[in-house]
């Protein structure tokens, strides 16, 4: 029993031992990552994305085929609003970038604004303090 | 016709749980590498990206071929067939896709479960190249597996706690991200009218964060072979807790560590049959040991 369980323990114990130690002495490289992901400390206030076209919230982008008149580097969060939703904030970004046309489908586009809510965690529950912050703006055209 | 079959059912038959899991966890992982990637272009060139150019993969053609031999090289590694050539193309091709996702979306990280897929493969094809009978060698790979599972986990939990300190243990934190992923982007209306809901109990937000992080320090016991379903039926809880909380839908996490450690189960329940073992050999005793 004790000879099986040692045989069966050490190849297990010394993958920890290898993967543990590879990953404290090379870093963050992949694939051995320790990366802090969701822990990060004094986190006192939550972002969410906001989009709103024509003065209605919608939920994504995805509806949208072509985009213009965008400012893509005000993408980004002010400095000391931290969200961790931050990727998705940079998938934005992108799908701004890739989408920007300057020859735009025939039919009319929408007025679209980007921006985010500021939300803080208090012993009533979240209480939202900023509805919408805008960060940018310009035309979108939905898909056909 | 019956008869023409059985070979093959027998070998599909024969097949561990864990590989089952695998393929389902190397093909998702390419689907949603699919969705992110393909037709795209590189926005940064991390790690061997600055030098390899590798772009020619993200047109769509040439991923769906791609897609095509990774499908294929998947099911040959799942089948046993040339494991270190397969097993050593998909360890590299993870990699790549990896790689790939985090050029087009200029992250600084790649997937999860491409982390996990291919460490997977690394631990099985170390641990069952040693020497050893095609059963010692089983196992050990198995054994392996756990022991890299357990240290990425342990890993995981420690890093959250180098990180935030006792500030990981403050529900008003993860009340915030329940919030943040309540977001009509992040999910369906009933999942986000959830999500608020519990946003709005810090206490009940500190409690799941307390449980996640305490799993997750913890995942040194799955080295431990008798501790490895009660701790897997724990990541089970804590993951599916995850997903539905915050979106975290990284079911390969849960469906490995439960189908390695439930592979025994399956064997006496489907009554594997004896005779070539994946490691491409003779077994020498029907007996699978416990």
């Amino acid at each position: 029993m004790h000879a099986l369980y040692r045989h069966r323990l050490m190849p297990a114990w010394v993958a920890f031992g290898l993967y543990f130690g590879l990953s404290l002495a090379i870093g963050d490289v992949f694939p051995f990552s320790q990366y802090r992901m969701y822990a990060v400390p004094n986190y006192d206030k939550g972002v969410a994305l906001v989009f709103i076209e024509d003065g209605a919230v919608v939920p994504d982008l995805d509806r949208y085929s072509a985009f213009s008149d965008f400012d893509p580097s005000a993408l980004q969060y002010p400095d000391g609003v931290r969200s961790s939703q931050e990727y998705l904030l940079d998938a934005v970004r992108h799908r701004v970038i890739v989408r920007t046309t300057t020859s735009p489908p025939p039919w009319e586009p929408v007025h679209l604004q980007i921006g985010y809510a500021v939300a803080e965690s208090t012993a009533e529950g979240i209480q939202v303090l900023e509805p919408f912050v805008l960060l940018t703006e310009g035309r979108a055209w939905p898909a056909s | 016709m019956a008869g023409l079959m059985t070979p093959f059912i027998h070998r599909l038959r024969g097949v561990d749980l864990w590989r089952w899991a695998l393929l389902w966890v190397l093909v998702s992982a390419w689907v949603l590498a699919t969705a992110a990637v393909m037709d795209d272009h590189l926005v940064t060139r991390p790690g061997p990206l600055a030098w390899l150019p590798l772009d020619f993969l993200l047109a769509g053609p040439v991923w769906v071929a791609m897609g095509v031999v990774h499908i294929a090289v998947s099911l040959a590694f799942v089948f046993g067939w040339r494991e270190r050539l397969t097993g050593g193309w998909l360890f590299v091709w993870m990699g790549v896709m990896g790689l790939l996702e985090m050029g087009v979306r200029s992250d600084t990280m790649p997937p999860l479960v491409n982390i996990l897929s291919a460490n997977f493969i690394a631990a099985w094809l170390i641990g069952s190249g040693l020497p050893g009978t095609p059963e010692e060698r089983d196992q050990r790979g198995r054994d392996v597996m756990c022991g890299v599972y357990g240290a990425m986990l342990t890993l995981a939990g420690l890093a959250k706690l180098r990180h935030a300190g006792w500030d990981w243990f403050d529900g008003a934190t993860h009340a915030l991200y329940i919030w943040e992923r309540a977001q009509p982007l992040l999910a369906p209306q009933f999942m986000a009218d959830l999500r608020l809901q519990i946003a709005d109990h810090p206490d009940f937000a500190a409690l799941g964060a307390t449980y996640a992080v305490v799993v997750e320090c913890l995942g040194f016991l799955f080295v431990v072979p008798r501790l490895r379903k009660p701790f897997a039926a724990a990541v089970f809880v804590m993951f599916w807790s995850l997903n539905i909380v915050l979106g975290l839908g990284e079911q390969g996490w849960v469906a490995m560590p439960n189908a390695i450690a439930w592979t025994v189960a399956w064997r006496n329940y489907v009554k594997v049959p004896s005779g070539r073992a994946f490691t491409g050999e003779k077994r020498r005793s029907p007996q699978i040991s416990k």
